[in-house]
Formats: structure tokens, sequence, C-alpha cells
């Protein structure tokens, strides 16, 4: 049997326009998350229905889509694969009521880039497309080296300076912390951290980052230094100089 | 597990059948043996008998020379089944024919049988002896050895000794393949109903269209099942409509209260109640969530994506999540791993398991005390305990139980989900949950089956 690792490899191609495209069914949902995209400055265009949505996604370059599961006309997995065998590689990522790990392995066989569970927290969805974007947009370019403000990370010696003070780091923490540099200025929710750091998907349900993160916080902004890691409410937190 | 159903029972009714069958044909034998033993020493009485006559109407016919001369041509004749000596003598004692040496005190010449110990055979047998006074005065005696009736007699032991193990033999053999085919039924259904209890509730008892009882019963045990998985089914369903159903609502009301705080942090008003209801609302999400989780591991629909998974590496990443948090707490976490301990399983749900344990665990262990995680990992089974040192479970039996919760946890946050999804999970996995409390706090065991690697 194969077991697919849960990160999904990148395909190429970014278009240079950043339009995304939602295909839901529900209206309602729909409404929300069309709001809160734009709010945030994405261009979206939406699809009601799986056809539609397949239509728009194989004839417009589209920055990235983001597909229902569950969709009449269409199942979105079906969507996916439809996108794959056509060429494209543009980013999915798959909304579902489904939340189960095998229906999670399904999605990302099927070529999916990420998988949200329903009902998601809008801030989930907007880290989410945010770490994707960036993650396309920095694809194939490995940086030895991230620098957020005087806070650095050399990749290679695997250690951290704040100014010339060098940091003292456990792997973990080192982990951590990279995660956070590499989406630097972005919000990074618990889910994403659990994920990206530790390679487990589960919902925490529990302060456990909030704990890892007041420790990283401890040794990175001694007192009377600036603040680095910024709490966002309801949502998570945010790697940045101010 | 192995559907072994039967084989016991096969087995006791082939031992009762075989004994049955043994006694009663002991019985009969043990008759046959004793009437022919009988016959044959009444055969032997009278053959002594009818010897004294033919010497005696020998005599009359041609004296006592064809008496002499009778005995000798009836002692050239030498068998090992056989055994015969005369002695003829006058009037005086003085010996004229035959073997035997003296003649027997207490031995008449009436006819009348006497019984001689012959010592000379290995076991002694027995002379039986008659004799007769011929017209002369001399006197004749014929003496049979009774090797002749023993000699028969073994042979008949022999023959029904053999019959009786023959017939045991076959009473066994025969008796366990007939109980075994008559009994395969039993395991065939056995076998169904664990793969049912495995979580596999679409399974059927095939019928073998023989009409017999056990197609009757396997059509009463399907019409059950086919009953249980439509209650069961419609549990599910309606589990699932009522948290999806109110999930929903609830998911478009947390992203207004996430919309108003948006707006509300950027007029920069107070939006604490604001954030107090979002954490509400995703008290219940988080139920919700945790009820249908559990209904599709219960469902047992994850197997499908089983593969291999090091368990000493899952808990070792458990351990090194809750490390700050138990640090943080003032406790510390003490492991006793054997790795690798690779099982075939999910190792999301797995790692999920070990977290809700060691979470458990912190929360309501004493303060600066620690938290033991062990990992044995041998052949066919790995166990996982996880103990901590505090009050342990005022209800260790209904710790698995879904939404309870006991008096001391109701005062801390969760939803009484934990350790039931942890149980879930190790059944999932073939395995079992069990809560106990030791001397000191509460233990939770998980034993999981290693299946060898594919």
């Amino acid at each position: 049997m194969s077991c697919p690792e849960s990160v999904a490899v990148l395909r190429g191609a970014v278009d240079a326009s950043m339009r995304l495209l939602l295909i839901e069914d529900d209206a309602e949902q729909a409404r929300f998350a069309l709001k809160a995209l734009r709010e945030a400055g994405h261009a979206v265009d939406h699809a009601a229905d799986g056809r539609e949505g397949l239509y728009l996604a194989l004839s417009e370059p589209y920055a990235l889509c983001i597909v229902d599961r569950m969709l009449p006309g269409m199942d979105g997995l079906a969507i996916v694969s439809a996108l794959r065998a056509a060429g494209k590689s543009t980013p999915v990522i798959i909304l579902s009521a489904l939340g189960q790990v095998d229906d999670r392995v399904r999605g990302l066989k099927a070529g999916s880039d990420d998988y949200l569970v329903k009902p998601y927290a809008l801030v989930e969805l907007m880290a989410r497309i945010d770490a994707l974007l960036r993650r396309v947009r920095e694809q194939g370019q490995t940086q030895t080296t991230l620098t957020v403000g005087d806070l650095r990370l050399d990749r290679l010696a695997r250690t951290a300076y704040r100014g010339e003070r060098l940091i003292d780091l456990k792997p973990q923490e080192y982990r951590l912390l990279e995660y956070l540099m590499l989406h630097a200025g972005q919000v990074v929710t618990r889910t994403m951290l659990l994920e990206g750091v530790w390679d487990y998907h589960f919902d925490p349900q529990t302060n456990i980052i909030d704990v890892h993160i007041s420790r990283l916080r401890a040794k990175l902004e001694p007192e009377g230094s600036t603040r680095l890691i910024h709490t966002v409410r309801g949502a998570g937190y945010r790697l940045g100089p101010a | 597990m192995t559907p072994r159903a039967g084989r016991g029972l096969a087995l006791r009714l082939t031992l009762l059948n075989a004994a049955i069958v043994g006694l009663a044909l002991l019985a009969v034998v043990v008759v046959m043996v004793w009437m022919a033993e009988r016959a044959m020493r009444e055969h032997l009485a009278e053959s002594v008998a009818a010897e004294i006559e033919v010497l005696v109407a020998d005599y009359l016919i041609d004296g006592l020379d064809g008496v002499i001369g009778f005995i000798e041509h009836r002692e050239v004749f030498e068998s090992p089944h056989h055994g015969r000596s005369y002695r003829l003598e006058d009037t005086t004692g003085r010996h004229l024919a035959g073997h035997w040496p003296d003649w027997p005190a207490g031995l008449s010449t009436d006819g009348r049988l006497l019984r001689l110990p012959n010592a000379q055979r290995q076991p002694p047998t027995q002379w039986w002896i008659a004799a007769a006074r011929l017209p002369d005065g001399s006197r004749v005696l014929v003496a049979f050895d009774s090797i002749e009736v023993r000699s028969v007699m073994h042979t008949i032991h022999r023959a029904a000794a053999l019959t009786v193990a023959a017939s045991l033999i076959l009473a066994l053999v025969l008796g366990m393949l007939i109980y075994r085919a008559a009994l395969a039924p039993i395991a065939t259904v056995r076998s169904v109903a664990e793969q049912i209890i495995d979580g596999d509730l679409s399974r059927r008892i095939p019928e073998r269209g023989s009409g017999d009882e056990f197609d009757a019963l396997a059509r009463t045990l399907n019409r059950m099942l086919d009953r249980i998985s439509q209650l069961f089914e419609s549990l599910r369903n309606s589990t699932e409509a009522i948290a999806h159903d109110l999930r929903s609502p609830l998911a478009r009301h947390r992203t207004r209260l996430e919309q108003a705080l948006l707006e509300a942090e950027r007029r920069g008003a107070d939006a604490d109640w604001l954030q107090e209801a979002i954490a509400e609302v995703d008290q219940v999400l988080g139920t919700f969530q945790s009820l249908l989780q559990l209904a599709t591991v219960e469902a047992g629909a994850a197997r499908s994506a089983f593969c291999q998974v090091d368990l000493a590496a899952i808990v070792e990443d458990a351990v090194s999540l809750y490390d700050a948090d138990a640090a943080a707490r003032g406790m510390r976490i003490e492991t006793l791993l054997s790795a690798p301990c690779p099982l075939l399983g999910d190792r999301h749900l797995l790692f999920q398991a070990v977290i809700n344990l060691i979470d458990n665990a912190l929360k309501y262990g004493a303060a600066e005390q620690c938290v033991s995680v062990q990992l044995h990992c041998a052949a066919g089974s790995a166990e996982l305990r996880v103990r901590n040192q505090g009050a342990g479970f005022e209800h260790p039996e209904r710790a698995f139980e879904r939404l309870f919760r006991g008096d001391t946890a109701r005062r801390s946050p969760g939803h009484g989900m934990g350790l039931t999804l942890v149980r879930a999970i190790a059944r999932l996995h073939g395995g079992e949950a069990t809560a106990s409390n030791c001397r000191d706090g509460a233990e939770v065991r998980i034993r999981l089956p290693i299946a060898p690697s594919a």
C-alpha cells in the first residue's frame, strides 16, 4: 500500500494575475467567503456548480482554485483530477464536510494541494490561501538565509540570530521558527503549525501550540526587545517586525 | 482471531459417541467371549469322557493289546496346542502303556473328572483327567491338557480386542469428520460475527441452500443483522444530520462573529465579548467535530488507508509536543519506549489517541508530579501505558463512555470525548483500551496487535 506524504508536491506555473476561483454551491457560505476574500484584496470568481466551475478553471488563468468536495453536477475531486489531466497545475484547496484522514489522503492523491474541513474559520482559509500562493511564488528558490527585521535564520547551519545574539534553539523550536519565518507577514493558524511543523493532521482543541509559541517567544524576545511573534486574535500567529 | 467455534463441541461429541459405541461393543464381546469359553470347556470335558468310552470300546473289540496300540498311536501326535497323556496299568498297578507317570491319588474309575495342575506349561495349565476300569480289572486314565481351551480362547480374545479397537478408531475418526462437517456452519457464523464486531456491518452469513436447520438459523440471524444495521444506519444518519445541520448554521454564525470582530478591531472598539462568543461557538463546534470523528472511526472506514507506521516515533512526537506544556504546569513526562514499534495503522489517528491520553494525564495529574509514558513492543502486540499521579478516576469503568465526565473533570475544559475516541481508535486497530486506578493515580493502557509486516 502506498502511503502518500501529507504535503503535496507543488506544481509550477504561476499566473501573473492573482485571480481566484471559488467553486461552492452553498449560497450563504459562498457569499461570506467571497466577501472576506474580496476584503482581503483578492479578485474572486464564483461558480455554483461543478461543470461551470471546471469550465472556468480550464479556460481562465487562475492563481488558485477553492473547490467544494460535494457539488451538484460534478464531484470536487473529479474537477481536480480533470484539471490535472488537462495539464493545468493551478493550486487547489479542497473544502470538505468529510474531515477524515482517508478523505484527506484521497483529496491530496487526486491532485489537490491543501484540504480544509468544513465548517472552517475564514481566517484559516485566508491563511492557507496566502501560504499556498506564497509557496507557489517561491517555488524552486530555496533560500538558505531567512531574515525578518533583525532576526536571521541560517538554514544550512540551522542557527538563528537576533541581531548579533545567537539564539539557542531546540530542533523542534528551530522547525517552528523556520515555518513562521517562511510565512513571515502572514497569519499562520494553529492547525497549519501542527501540519507544517509536526506533520500530523488533527484538531488540537487545546492550547498546546500556544505553549510552544510562548517558549519560542521567551527566547526570541528578551526583556526590552521588540515583539516579533504577534498573536492574531481568533486566528493564530503572525511573524513580523511590527 | 481464527474462527474455531465448534471444534471443541465436535471433539466432545466425537468422544461421547466413541465411548457409547465402545462400551456397547465391549459388553457384547464380553458376553460372547464368556459363552465361547464355557462352550470350549464343556467340549473338553466331553472329549475326555468320549476318549475313555473309545478305549473301553476298543478293549471289547481288540482286547488289551488293542488298547495298548491305541494309546501308543495317540501319544505319537504332538502339538503345541494339544496335550494328551494316558496310563494303562494292570490290577497290581504295573504300568502297561502311556506316558503318565503315577496313578493320581483321588482319581476314581467312575468317569468323574479330576483336574490337576500342569506346571510344565508356562503359565501353568490343568490336566483334565478321567479314568475307567476295563473288564479284566486293569484300569486306564486319559488326561487332556486344558491348553486346548486356552489356545482357542487366546485367538478369540485377540479377535475381540482387535474388533473393539478397530470400532473405536472408526467411531473416533468418522465421528470427528461428521461432527466437524455438521458444525462447520457455526464456525462460519462466528467468523462473520467477528467481522461485524470489527465494524463491517454489511457482512451476512452465507446460506448453503440445503434448507436445513443451519440455513434457517442463518436466515434468522441475517434478518436480525439487517434490522441492526438499519437501526445503526438511522442512528448514524441522525447523529450526522444533527451534527451537520447544527454545524452549518453555527459555522455561519461564527463567520458573522469573525467579521464583526474584524470590523470592531478596525474601528478600535472593545471586542472581548466577540472573542468570548467565538470561543464558545468553537467549543460547541469542537464537540460536534468529536462526535462526527468518533462516528467515522467507529464505522471503520479509515482501515482502508492503514499503512506501516512506527508507534514509538508517534509516541515520541506526541511527548515532544507536550513537553513544553508539562513544564509549564511544573510537571514532567517520563518515557520508556521500546523502539522501533512498527505496526499497521493510521498515523494521525494513533497520534490523536496518544495526545488525548497525555493531555488527560497532565490535566488531571497533581501539580509537581510526573506523567509516565511506557511503550512495550513485544512479538504480536504493543502496549502503551500512560499513568499519572493524582486523584485517579472517579469511575474507571465509565471512563470510556461518550460525553461522560467525572465531577472533577467538569471543572476543566473538554467535552468528555477524549477517552471515548481513544478506545474507538484502539478498536479500529483491532486492539483495546482499559482504564484503571493504580496506587497513586490513574492509568490507561492501550493494547494493539502487531500484524506481521506485509
